[in-house]
């Protein structure tokens, strides 16, 4: 009977998928774990350039380095949009799209710089200003000083007024949100404890506070980028886990069902052929 | 000897931490050892070498540009890269190398000429640190 056989090829394709799905949900529980492991191998060092830049930032005039002032009043909103390269990750992208389009959407005096070819084209798709598009290089954090390099020049020289950047925070391997953080202007940092403070003051620093003021700034902002690229990573991977782990399970379910139907359709074929015999063995008769 | 706490971080790992005696490192104005009861001293440090003395034994490591920050506690490195010498591949030092050298030659612009040199730069670090290491492990 056709409609057995092709209940048949349905689980058999159901069962493919669903092996597929495992194995991929399996590849992206290991990889989330190595995002998260690099995450936080990262942050002895993010800690201790955050402690050298406020220190050093507390003693020197605001005004008197670029990168510490506000900003031009004029100039534009940059956002840096991290999104992923590769999709199978469930609402992570669109959530995050659908952030930025009720953030600042309709503004159109607003640039963009995406780190990843699914926000690529997002932004070309809905029209936005793409400035540039770093999605090429992986693992992203590579392109990390080149992305650096144009945020600091566009702030100096009073193209931006704000730098932003876009990208899902990792809250639990089952819940990310969609978040913006902004980059430039740096903000006052909060007061820590005193005893820190003493420490620094006494300082002996060479060549001078601005030349290293000069070169830790921009290390710093790198290092809050490349935080936030790991922690996309992670989510992107948890994200894949577990629509995948979602995809694997209504595969399951779909197998389960048509099982079912199969079996019913093979009981009946029985019936109809003892009844078939049973008819043919009473007309003999 | 007196000796003090030493830790060199960078962006990816701790590459090092441990009591040693005395740290030479690259600074922006020059090379500057530290040892025990060092003034509370922050300084920019540019791609080179740091020789660390820890039990009369020395160990080179091969770093990228950073900061180090000396305090009554302790000694922290922060930079971009630091390589151990057995981390080193001779082979792909000595390629890289070549590569800069080649790219040095066309006489390139702008950013590619900075590019080659910091390559040019960082294989001859590399090289050296390995070099330092040689004569010790052959009697």
């Amino acid at each position: 009977m056709a409609n057995i056989r092709l209940i048949k090829r349905r689980i058999k394709s159901a069962q493919n998928i669903a092996q597929i799905t495992r194995a991929m949900e399996m590849v992206a529980a290991s990889k989330m774990k190595k995002a998260q492991d690099q995450a936080i191998l990262g942050k002895p060092y993010a800690e201790k350039i955050l402690t050298a830049v406020r220190e050093l930032g507390s003693h020197i005039e605001r005004k008197y380095h670029p990168l510490l002032g506000e900003g031009s009043k004029e100039g534009k909103l940059m956002v840096v949009l991290v999104s992923t390269n590769k999709g199978l990750c469930g609402g992570l992208n669109t959530n995050l799209f659908r952030m930025i389009q009720s953030w600042c959407g309709q503004d159109k005096n607003v640039d963009y710089i995406s780190l990843g070819k699914k926000g690529q084209s997002f932004l070309v798709r809905s029209g936005k200003n793409l400035l540039a598009d770093f999605s090429e290089k992986t693992p992203f954090t590579e392109s990390v000083p080149a992305l650096t390099q144009i945020l600091v020049d566009g702030f100096i020289s009073g193209t931006y007024r704000e730098i932003y950047i876009a990208y899902n925070t990792f809250l639990t391997a089952l819940k990310q949100l969609p978040t913006k953080k902004a980059i430039l202007p740096i903000k006052k940092f909060e007061e820590t404890n005193d005893k820190e403070k003493v420490e620094f003051s006494e300082f002996v620093i060479e060549p001078n506070i601005s030349d290293v003021l000069d070169n830790l700034l921009p290390h710093y902002l790198e290092n809050q980028i490349r935080a936030a690229i790991f922690e996309a990573e992670a989510s992107e991977h948890s994200a894949r886990m577990i629509a995948m782990k979602n995809a694997t399970d209504a595969a399951n379910d779909f197998m389960e069902d048509l099982t079912l139907a199969f079996n019913k359709a093979r009981q009946e074929k029985i019936t109809y052929e003892i009844a078939d015999m049973v008819t043919a063995r009473m007309a003999f008769e | 000897m007196n000796t003090f706490p030493l830790e060199i971080i960078t962006p990816e790992r701790i590459a090092f931490t441990d009591e040693v005696e005395m740290v030479v490192t690259p600074t922006a104005t020059g090379i500057v050892g530290i040892l025990h009861g060092h003034v509370p001293f922050f300084s920019r440090l540019t791609e080179g070498e740091v020789k660390i003395v820890k039990k009369g034994e020395d160990i080179y490591l091969a770093i990228g540009g950073g900061f180090i920050e000396v305090t009554p506690q302790k000694t922290t490195i922060l930079v971009t890269s630091a390589y151990h010498a057995e981390e080193i591949n001779e082979k792909e030092v000595l390629e890289a190398k070549e590569r800069a050298e080649a790219a040095l030659k066309s006489k390139p612009s702008g950013t590619a000429l900075l590019e080659a040199q910091a390559l040019f730069r960082r294989s001859v670090i590399a090289l050296k640190v390995l070099r330092r290491r040689r004569p010790r492990s052959m009697p």
